[in-house]
């Protein structure tokens, strides 16, 4: 990538820059779901670290979002991954970073998200016998991405990205669950 | 699978290593080294550790599923509960993210206020921690010095606030209350006080050589861990990293400030130790320099959101410094009353997944005395 703050092994599918002040997201990178272990790999060959792995429930599926900080730098950078609500499972990043092990069974606890390769994907905060997905949303109050986030300023885009336009494909033609 | 039929789920599913001679041994959830009710799963070769496991959510509360359901000022007071010792820092925190993302202006005195009440609260949390990390190590006076300390802090921070514990006063665009009459007074005289005192624990307790032969050289933990386990805090600044989000990421009015980030190298629990020990002279030079500039003025906007307010879509993450580390809040809004999505980040949960590798190979005696240089709030921790 151009950008300085950014050097990353893969194409990512979109990067919108926003700031410290606006946002305290300084960088928001949109990734291919099997693109997330190298993007891993180089932030920590950059001495970034992994703040938390958030999950958001909106329209389109879960929006996985790994926040890195660096102990220099201020702000963070956020990989942000799309996955469908049906298959929700990604690859794991606790080879890379080992304090996602327990990040990545958090959200195996509240959203139901699956981390294939984790070494120990148990239940962290809630109850082994509590149904997993306790924070999911009720279908009625989703809502589409658009709606709840900004990515910034958009530097890098895709083909066929399309998240983020203006004019957005009709509703049954969105990947929708 | 383990062998005894009548262990619980975490039990059966900590497989046993290949040695024959190990023994599992479970520590907690009631163990009074635990501070709370954090549970330990220990394999030990003898009195080593072959492998720790600990085991979370016996303080699980679901703040971020209340975040769901609750309007945005109706939070606030979970923001108290989250961390019961440092629970200011994730007001500010709490209260900046939404500040951000609403475009907030803060007067000028509530800032001062907030630097004021939260770095009195740090000196509290790290009161506390010492106290009740010395008694781990068998030491009894130390809390008695410090909780003599502590009511004097809580006295003040209860005339302004209202609590004496989980203090929720931060509100969007300011502060609940203004300082009381007596509290400029009362906070040169403690300031004066603390200082007066901690040359005699420097005496009694830091450089006491039963100490630093127990907690010296043990629980190493260096800036490669630290990156790897997203440890910040005292943990990296034990590891010889200068990094405090008050300085790497300012917010409020900290860069008003003359004040240094303490930093060891050594990595082990006395670096630790040590970090906390500075930062406590650090926060009152802090609330010395803030006592002198404070300005007059309003304490909170006129505008102030009501609970029935609504934040403007969109998302904000803000990160403050806590006592034990980087608190971060990202919070993301649709553009209604209630929150649309709230993720807490708590310092403590990095650094206790830190624990279980730490821990690797020491005697099972250490491992109390690595837990306690954690600093570990087990509430802030589970959520």
């Amino acid at each position: 990538m151009m950008d300085s703050q950014l050097s990353l092994p893969v194409t990512p599918l979109m990067v919108g820059r926003g700031s410290v002040e606006n946002s305290g997201i300084t960088m928001s990178v949109f990734l291919a779901f099997d693109d997330i272990i190298q993007a891993a790999e180089a932030m920590l060959g950059q001495a970034y670290h992994l703040e938390n792995i958030d999950v958001l429930d909106v329209a389109e599926g879960f929006l996985i979002t790994y926040h890195y900080a660096h102990f220099t730098k201020p702000g963070r950078i956020a990989h942000r991954v799309l996955v469908c609500r049906d298959e929700a499972e990604l690859p794991s990043v606790s080879s890379v970073f080992q304090g996602a092990d327990w990040h990545e069974r958090e959200c195996y606890d509240f959203h139901g998200v699956k981390f294939a390769g984790h070494p120990n994907l148990l239940p962290l905060l809630l109850d082994p016998e509590t149904p997993n997905g306790v924070l999911l949303k009720e279908e009625k109050v989703r809502k589409p991405l658009r709606e709840v986030l900004n990515p910034g300023e958009i530097v890098f885009k895709g083909e066929g990205f399309t998240l983020f336009d203006e004019e957005q494909p009709e509703p049954e033609e969105e990947p929708a669950s | 699978m383990n062998t005894f039929p009548e262990g619980d789920f975490y039990t059966n599913h900590f497989e046993k290593g290949a040695d024959d001679n190990t023994m599992i041994l479970n520590m907690g959830p009631q163990h009074p080294s635990t501070h709370g009710v954090l549970r330990v799963i220990l394999e030990l070769d003898g009195e080593y550790i072959v492998r720790a496991e600990p085991v979370l959510g016996y303080l699980h509360r679901m703040h971020e599923k209340m975040a769901e359901v609750k309007t945005w000022v109706q939070f606030i007071p979970n923001m108290g509960r989250v961390d019961y010792l440092h629970p200011l820092a994730w007001n500010h925190a709490y209260v900046g993210a939404v500040e951000k993302l609403a475009g907030i202006e803060v007067p000028e005195r509530a800032e001062y206020i907030r630097v004021i009440l939260t770095e009195l609260n740090r000196i509290s949390s790290h009161l506390l921690w010492w106290g009740a990390y010395l008694l781990d190590l068998g030491a009894f006076t130390p809390i008695m010095y410090g909780f003599d300390d502590r009511e004097i802090l809580m006295d003040m921070m209860q005339k302004v606030t209202g609590a004496r514990l989980t203090y929720s006063n931060f509100r969007f665009g300011g502060v609940v209350h203004d300082l009381d009459d007596g509290f400029a007074d009362n906070c040169t005289a403690f300031i004066k006080r603390l200082r007066d005192r901690l040359p005699m624990y420097k005496d009694l307790v830091t450089d006491n050589i039963i100490l630093r032969k127990r907690i010296e050289e043990i629980g190493y933990m260096d800036v490669d861990m630290c990156n790897r386990y997203g440890a910040t805090g005292p943990l990296i600044r034990g590891a010889g990293v200068a990094h405090d989000t008050r300085k790497a990421e300012p917010y409020s009015i900290y860069d008003r400030f003359d004040w240094q980030v303490p930093v060891y190298c050594e990595a082990d629990a006395m670096a630790r130790y040590m970090v906390r020990m500075e930062e406590i002279e650090q926060s009152l030079n802090i609330v010395e320099q803030a006592l002198e500039q404070i300005p007059e003025g309003e304490h909170i906007i006129k505008k102030a959101p009501k609970p029935t307010w609504k934040a403007p879509a969109g998302e904000a993450y803000f990160s403050t410094e806590g006592a034990r580390g980087k608190i971060g809040i990202h919070i993301v809004s649709d553009g209604t009353k209630i929150p649309y999505r709230i993720k807490l980040r708590a310092p403590g949960f990095s650094n206790l997944s830190l624990f279980a590798e730490c821990a690797q190979g020491t005697m099972l005696a250490d491992a109390v005395a690595i837990l306690g240089s954690l600093d570990m709030v087990i509430p802030e921790i589970d959520r």
